[in-house]
């Protein structure tokens, strides 16, 4: 038999007060594969991730993730969310924050001395041990982002949802970034929003998904900048749909007969 | 001031002692939930709740003296409006947010307005309305100072068992909720000891002042400090010291006790201004 998907959306629809942001989803990413999520702003990336931990609900269609409700398996899922939409004024330090990824250990009182350890471990992975006891105030944009990031790693996840993580930080942070990425990859799957090409690569050899509504899979060799326009500009959305059913061996839509 | 501690050991003040220890007791709870009430920035709820209470007050007047129930004191008609306000905001803000400033307006107003419709309506001898308005800590009595006690005592031991988890659900309920947490019932339970706060603040600086001691010395303690249990520790000892300090002030000048108490707390976080602005020059300096 084969191994349970980690991801497997069917049919899946989902619409806000305006309009559908999904509509009718179907794909799957297979036991250990790692993917990225590209597309336009407001293409329905963000709704895709919270739709996969379970923090909304499809109108439409069933998710599984690994064989089971996302609500259910939360505790094998860490999600790195995309804005700095944190106070940054909040009294804490950076292994306050990273300790949090071991709330499910945590019963009353204090946290265990193999929680703090676990805290400290995913605070070196992401390059930070000499910046633990610091304010999260005092910590530069980019350092933030590692902190949320090392918060994720602390949870043990075999599931990594990763929200546009280099958004705010600079190239030589970037790098390491996707060194820990890189490293990471083996251990557990990836799922990773981004618009950046290179980053991509370090994700995945394979394919991407195109986020737009609807999602499609490209295979990452294909990506040149043609299609990368396509499927950025939405005047041409429609069009780069019809290509991509076309390829499917969908000739319902095409022009030629 | 030295003949307030001279007053303090007279055996015929025990109204100064009694208020003295309530107030000791209730600046653990304001350092402790004050924290938390800045660093998730709900000073507004708490105020809201805070007027609200004097429709509970208003409303046990009533029904103590319509139907002869002693035992319905102001303080348990002021807990129970403090509870319930908080749980309809807590529902209201988690059911649906965009309608959370709207309801902090109305259970304000309207607490206000049934406490005042209350009390017009209340027989016998007119209410001094004025003591929960502004409060009036030396009229604590052994009672008060009890209920002060066990309330004080739940507020402590309740953040101490839960600290880790408020702290989580305040800086990030989404992924709080993510880790298993429920964080909806950590955000009413923490409404709830805002409440409580409340109380315990009505008979100290009254209905209108109260917010200002929740809010005040957590966030001086706050510019001195940048985690949360150091916040609470700095804050509950400069509680203690508006309290006493305030009490020891009114006492000596015969001014009353309440505003003075607020305009200490005031002074301390106005000081604490210039330490911000040192600390942030301090990053600017350090960040390359």
């Amino acid at each position: 038999m084969a191994e349970t998907p980690v991801i497997k959306f069917e049919n899946v629809s989902r619409s806000f007060g305006i309009g559908p942001v999904l509509e009718d989803v179907s794909f799957e990413i297979a036991a250990g594969q790692s993917t990225c999520l590209i597309g336009p702003n407001g293409g329905g990336k963000t709704t895709l991730l919270r739709l996969m931990l379970g923090l909304i609900r499809p109108n439409k269609g069933t998710i599984q993730i690994f064989g089971s409700r996302p609500s259910r398996v939360r505790k094998r899922v860490a999600y790195v969310p995309q804005h700095i939409r944190f106070d940054p004024l909040f009294p804490v330090n950076a292994l306050d924050i990273v300790l949090m990824g071991r709330l499910d250990h945590l019963k009353f009182g204090r946290y265990c001395d193999d929680c703090k350890n676990t805290a400290q471990e995913a605070l070196a992975e992401v390059g930070l041990s000499d910046v633990a006891q610091r304010s999260f105030a005092d910590l530069s944009g980019g350092q933030r982002q590692r902190v949320l990031i090392a918060r994720a790693l602390a949870c043990k996840p075999e599931l990594l949802l990763l929200d546009e993580p280099t958004a705010n930080i600079d190239l030589s942070v970037e790098a390491r970034l996707l060194e820990t990425l890189e490293k990471l990859r083996g251990k557990m799957s990836i799922i990773m929003v981004s618009h950046d090409l290179d980053l991509i690569s370090h994700i995945t050899s394979d394919y991407v998904l195109c986020v737009n509504q609807h999602v499609h899979r490209h295979a990452v060799a294909d990506l040149t900048g043609d299609v990368i326009r396509e499927i950025y500009s939405s005047e041409r959305r429609v069009e780069h749909e019809k290509k991509t059913l076309h390829k499917q061996g969908d000739h319902s839509h095409c022009d030629h007969s | 001031m030295t003949d307030f501690f001279q007053a303090l050991l007279d055996p015929d003040a025990a109204f100064l002692r009694h208020a003295l220890f309530a107030g000791l007791i209730a600046s653990f709870t304001f350092g402790i939930v004050g924290s938390y009430v800045v660093a998730r920035r709900i000073s507004y709820i708490a105020a809201a709740i805070a007027h609200s209470v004097l429709g509970g007050i208003g409303a046990a007047i009533y029904f103590q003296r319509s139907y002869d129930l002693p035992w319905l004191t102001p303080t348990i008609g002021a807990l129970a409006a403090a509870l319930l306000s908080a749980l309809i905001i807590g529902i209201v803000s988690l059911t649906a947010k965009e309608r959370e400033d709207t309801i902090i307006g109305t259970i304000w107003a309207a607490g206000m307005a049934i406490g005042l419709l209350f009390i017009h309506y209340t027989p016998g001898p007119a209410v001094n309305l004025e003591s929960y308005i502004f409060g009036n800590i030396l009229f604590t009595t052994r009672a008060d100072l009890i209920i002060t006690a066990v309330l004080g005592l739940s507020v402590i031991l309740i953040s101490l068992l839960f600290y880790n988890k408020l702290l989580a659900v305040c800086f990030d309920e989404e992924f709080a909720r993510l880790r298993g947490v429920n964080a909806s019932f950590y955000y009413l339970l923490l409404l709830c000891l805002v409440g409580i706060c409340v109380v315990l603040l009505v008979q100290l600086t009254g209905i209108i002042l109260a917010i200002a001691l929740i809010v005040l010395p957590a966030a001086t303690a706050s510019r001195l400090t940048s985690r949360l249990s150091k916040v609470m520790v700095i804050a509950v000892a400069l509680s203690m010291l508006c309290t006493t300090g305030g009490l020891a002030i009114s006492y000596s000048s015969q001014t009353p006790t309440g505003p003075v108490v607020v305009l200490i707390a005031a002074g301390l976080y106005i000081l604490s201004l210039p330490f911000t602005i040192g600390r942030a020059r301090l990053r600017k300096k350090s960040s390359p």
